[in-house]
């Protein structure tokens, strides 16, 4: 277990459009009782449950003024450091996303400094209380939860914060698949970053992993799965997906799954974030073929292919199929074998 | 921390981590500029043990300049992507944004309109994962890097007079750095000329 050296707390109200922002009200909390040993928790879990990799944005220099603060927080820890980085976190805060109890959870893992931020959103609920053979209930407006749709939280560590700290990992359960708004909110507004993986760059690294995946694989059946995937990519456009999102997303098996990872850099870019560029995915991707054992191929671009060649099955035990298509004839050519 | 143990830590580091990246990270360059016109060359390295000590050795405002060289010292591995125009070099940026994140870019070029010198175009640029082959991970190796972007007149005046005039043992008088400024003043007119040949002569060459 990492062990925790301060857990300070700020009061964060919506202060976005706000001409008097609401005061920022913090405590230190200690390090020792019920709530102590939660939040402990919620830190031990956080490398597993803080899974998108993000990056600070620079103005060229080197300059970021939230890993400036985190930085100092961490070099020199104190309750007005982290209600500073409250008021930021207000100053980007509407209404809809309310009231939020924002922890800051410092300490060391090893000669790591590592700092936890984490944003549990107000809710209202009940307090029941059992006495008796009898039952109160009661109104409570302001519970702070760590709701599994809308807690935000960001993890960073290093043995040197000041010289890095340049990449941090988060959860955001509003950043899919559509999430902009949530992931404007807490990553790009707040935290001042953005994906660490590009657009350009996730986008390729998923095409030619799922590319070289249908080309080493074996069996027919999971070169076509793989394939019809690809082919459907292109209606995920602009939206953040990770390797991981898309294989949830399509059903596709533990197998074909495995082999998609073997193809990626390395295990943990499977659950690297990006915006999906369509444009960028089909120049890895853009032809989709198939080959018959009489000699035919059929190739058509990867997004149309289904479109372009109708599929009819003969007889699934022997993988007989018979493909049909119509139009005009624009070019026809051979081919040399080399 | 003394020498030794550094020495020993980067010794390792080096030969485990930096030189598998800076390879992986070489590879994945050269696919970033595939199909891009007039590439001259793509290189990556990872920083020889003796220049990094004697980095971590530097000393400023009397006091040593890293307090811990193995993350502070951001260019132990650095690439170069070397093309022929200027013209080339904007090109070449532009499609580098598009694939790295970037936390520093400097255009390095002499103070003094009156001086000529070392030119081009620098980053400090967050490793791709694809410089984390498997069986590296991320938290191996460092987060950073450094890439320079060159015309080949940049590249060759800054690999003639590395050793030669930035590195040198003895003081430089003053003959030898207008020397030096002479051929840094010629490397940048045939950039500039050439830079306006190709405007005039490509683009002629494709309608036609």
């Amino acid at each position: 277990m990492a062990e925790i050296t301060h857990i300070f707390s700020s009061l964060v109200a919506p202060g976005k459009h706000e001409t008097e922002p609401a005061e920022i009200h913090g405590t230190a909390i200690p390090l020792a009782g019920d709530l102590f040993a939660m939040l402990a928790n919620v830190y031990d879990k956080a490398e597993e449950e803080c899974n998108i990799p993000i990056s600070f944005l620079s103005d060229g220099a080197q300059n970021n003024e939230v890993r400036t603060e985190f930085v100092r927080l961490v070099e020199h820890p104190t309750l007005a450091r982290a209600n500073k980085l409250g008021e930021r976190l207000s100053s980007v805060t509407t209404g809809r996303s309310g009231l939020g109890l924002l922890f800051f959870v410092l300490g060391n893992a090893g000669n790591r400094k590592k700092l936890l931020v984490s944003r549990f959103p107000a809710n209202q609920g009940i307090l029941a209380e059992a006495h008796g053979h009898g039952l109160t209930v009661e109104f409570v407006e302001r519970v702070f939860m760590k709701n599994a749709a809308t807690y935000k939280a960001a993890l960073y560590q290093a043995v040197t914060p000041h010289a890095e700290f340049w990449e941090g990992d988060v959860v955001d359960k509003q950043t899919n698949p559509t999430g902009d708004t949530a992931a404007n909110y807490w990553i790009r507004e707040f935290l001042l970053s953005n994906l660490r993986t590009t657009s350009k760059a996730g986008s390729k690294r998923l095409a030619t992993a799922m590319r070289e995946a249908a080309k080493a694989a074996v069996s027919i059946d999971d070169k076509h799965q793989l394939v019809s995937a690809m082919s459907l990519m292109a209606g995920l456009k602009g939206q953040v997906i990770s390797p991981l999102d898309v294989f949830d997303r399509f059903g596709l098996s533990a197998q074909l799954q495995k082999a998609i990872i073997a193809q990626l850099p390395n295990d943990e870019s499977a659950r690297a974030a990006f915006v999906l560029d369509a444009d960028e995915f089909r120049a890895v991707a853009a032809f989709r073929s198939v080959k018959l054992n009489t000699g035919g191929v059929l190739t058509a671009a990867t997004e149309d292919f289904d479109k372009v060649f109708e599929r009819e099955v003969l007889d699934e035990e022997t993988n007989r199929v018979r493909f049909s298509t119509e139009g005009n004839v624009v070019d026809e050519k051979v081919k040399g074998s080399q | 921390m003394t020498d030794v143990p550094l020495a020993d830590e980067y010794g390792i580091r080096y030969e485990k981590q930096l030189k598998p990246v800076a390879s992986a990270l070489e590879a994945y360059l050269h696919e970033i500029v595939r199909g891009q016109p007039r590439i001259d060359r793509v290189v990556a390295r990872a920083k020889d043990p003796s220049r990094f000590l004697a980095k971590a050795a530097k000393i400023e405002n009397d006091v040593p300049k890293y307090s811990d060289p193995l993350t502070e010292i951001q260019d132990q591995i650095a690439a170069r992507i070397v093309t022929l125009y200027l013209s080339d070099v904007e090109r070449i940026q532009l499609l580098i944004a598009e694939y790295f994140g970037s936390i520093e870019h400097k255009r390095m070029e002499p103070e003094s309109s009156r001086e000529f010198g070392y030119e081009g175009e620098h980053y400090i640029l967050l490793l791709p994962d694809e410089a984390f082959p498997r069986p590296l991970k991320r938290s191996d190796g460092p987060t950073l890097f450094e890439l320079q972007i060159k015309t080949v007149f940049q590249h060759a005046w800054s690999e003639a007079g590395h050793d030669l005039i930035y590195k040198s043992v003895i003081p430089l008088t003053r003959d030898h750095l207008r020397r030096a400024a002479f051929t840094a003043a010629q490397a940048w007119g045939a950039d500039l000329i050439f830079d306006e040949l190709s405007a005039q002569l490509l683009s002629r060459g494709t309608s036609h």
